[in-house]
């Protein structure tokens, strides 16, 4: 009896997930793992699913509650958020979704996007940017801070053209990050300083610099003052 | 007896890819990567050499398990690629190689982009540039390429070199047509002739020991010179004190 009982809990915890008329129904998915909401997912939508041998972390458990229909693409959204926590990536193609480490992407070419076409998930993508005003140095160096952890940005020589390799969500966030940053005004202060640094002759120079070292040992020796001596023991 | 109970299940063992007409059917969830490989070479009608320090991994397959024809090399590819091999087909030899010593053998080569296959196979692909600096190119570029993958750039004939999985060789043609526009060159121009007009002019003014340093010549003669006059001196001196005077 107990074991019927079990078989039919388990079976209808296993079967919530149903694809029918282009929409995933409602479902809830708990005390299973990962590879189980990904393998239904893809046995419903008749998706080939491929885990290579680098996916690690499909075994922890998930708790999902979708209260309404969902199309497969935003079913393929929130699967690629929970394998992006994961430190997974979906890497997908026409009917194949390939689970691979996030830290793998970076050897495999993802797909390049135009501006409004981005996947609203965590795959990864590769974007061509070009800014107004040629800053592509400084505001690429500036958006490293606001990269996920396998992002990569590369600016070029044109002082325009920046290319970005990140998952698709926070792309649109950069995008809008560098609009701010992209200002007129940025390369007017730039040529500004430039140019009163380049007024500067070489005895004003080494005169900065000799007073800049100065400094540096002043503040050396009052740090080693600040600093408790350490105890012999 | 023995003999053919061994083949019996090597042949079961070997039996994890069924053909279904033009296509391939998996038929087991875990396939291991020297079974893909043997079938991949029966498909291609080639013979199959694995290197002796071969690590046998193996991939899970669920959902649809059908394989169409025209997907066969790249899945076959991608699997090897993502565990680290790749393939060298020469003549009928299907060669597997690990990717660390692809650098060693010679692959295939291409021009046209338009034959460069759609697979993660190690290939090199030769192109050239028009209004971008082939370093522009392969300088950055560096950071999107495959993990032994390889970018190497003529500066003065604008041609780049590129060897890597085939599929990623198709990403760089693709960035290389985004840049290489006579609006990137003409920026270029624009942004080069800034930096020159606001390069800064600093004025080095040079101590006489720094010169003299730098022209020995001038040492000597200035040194000559100066022995000269103190020898002028002492001897002016000395005849004055013989001679008597002052």
């Amino acid at each position: 009896m107990k074991w019927i009982l079990l078989t039919l809990i388990s079976t209808s915890v296993f079967a919530q997930i149903k694809y029918s008329q282009g929409k995933f129904a409602p479902f809830t998915f708990k005390d299973q793992n990962f590879k189980s909401l990904l393998i239904k997912s893809a046995q419903e939508l008749n998706i080939r699913l491929v885990i290579g041998d680098s996916a690690k972390g499909l075994d922890e458990k998930v708790f999902l509650k979708v209260n309404n229909p969902m199309t497969k693409l935003e079913m393929l959204e929130l699967l690629s958020v929970l394998a992006s926590e994961r430190g997974l990536t979906l890497n997908t193609d026409e009917n194949e979704w390939w689970v691979m480490h996030s830290r793998d992407m970076r050897y495999f070419p993802n797909k390049i996007v135009k501006k409004g076409e981005f996947p609203k998930s965590d795959e990864f993508i590769l974007y061509y940017h070009q800014l107004k005003n040629p800053l592509s140095h400084d505001v690429s160096r500036n958006m490293r801070p606001f990269l996920s952890r396998y992002g990569r940005v590369i600016s070029f020589g044109d002082g325009h053209s920046i290319i970005l390799s990140d998952q698709a969500n926070n792309v649109d966030r950069l995008i809008k990050i560098m609009d701010v940053m992209d200002k007129e005004v940025a390369v007017k202060n730039k040529v500004r300083h430039a140019r009163e640094k380049s007024k500067l002759k070489m005895s004003d120079y080494q005169e900065l610099k000799r007073k800049y070292e100065e400094a540096m040992v002043e503040n050396k020796i009052l740090r080693e003052k600040a600093a408790p001596a350490e105890e012999v023991r | 007896m023995k003999v053919i109970l061994l083949s019996l299940i090597a042949v079961c063992a070997f039996a994890q890819i069924k053909k279904s007409g033009n296509d391939w059917e998996i038929e087991k969830n875990k396939v291991d990567l020297k079974s893909l490989a043997r079938s991949y070479a029966i498909e291609k009608d080639l013979n199959l050499t694995i290197p002796h320090d071969f690590k046998n991994s193996s991939i899970e397959i669920y959902g649809s398990k059908i394989i169409k024809k025209d997907e066969i090399d790249k899945f076959v590819s991608k699997v090897f690629f993502e565990q680290g091999y790749t393939f060298i087909i020469r003549d009928s030899l299907l060669q597997v190689v690990n990717m660390r010593d692809v650098r060693y053998q010679s692959v295939k080569m291409y021009k046209d982009i338009k034959k460069v296959p759609r697979t993660y196979n190690i290939v090199q692909y030769t192109t050239n540039t028009t209004h971008i600096p082939s370093r522009d190119i392969s300088m950055n570029l560096r950071p999107f390429m495959g993990r032994y993958g390889r970018i190497i750039d003529e500066s003065n004939g604008q041609s780049i070199v590129v060897q890597d999985s085939a599929l990623n060789i198709h990403r760089v043609h693709q960035i290389i047509k985004l840049l290489d526009t006579p609006l990137y060159q003409k920026r270029l121009e624009r942004l080069r002739a800034m930096n020159k007009k606001l390069d800064p002019e600093l004025v080095y003014e040079e101590s006489l020991t720094e010169v003299l340093s730098d022209q020995h010549v001038l040492f000597i003669i200035l040194f000559s010179l100066l022995s000269l006059v103190i020898g002028f001196g002492i001897r002016g001196y000395l005849m004055k004190r013989i001679e008597g005077g002052w």
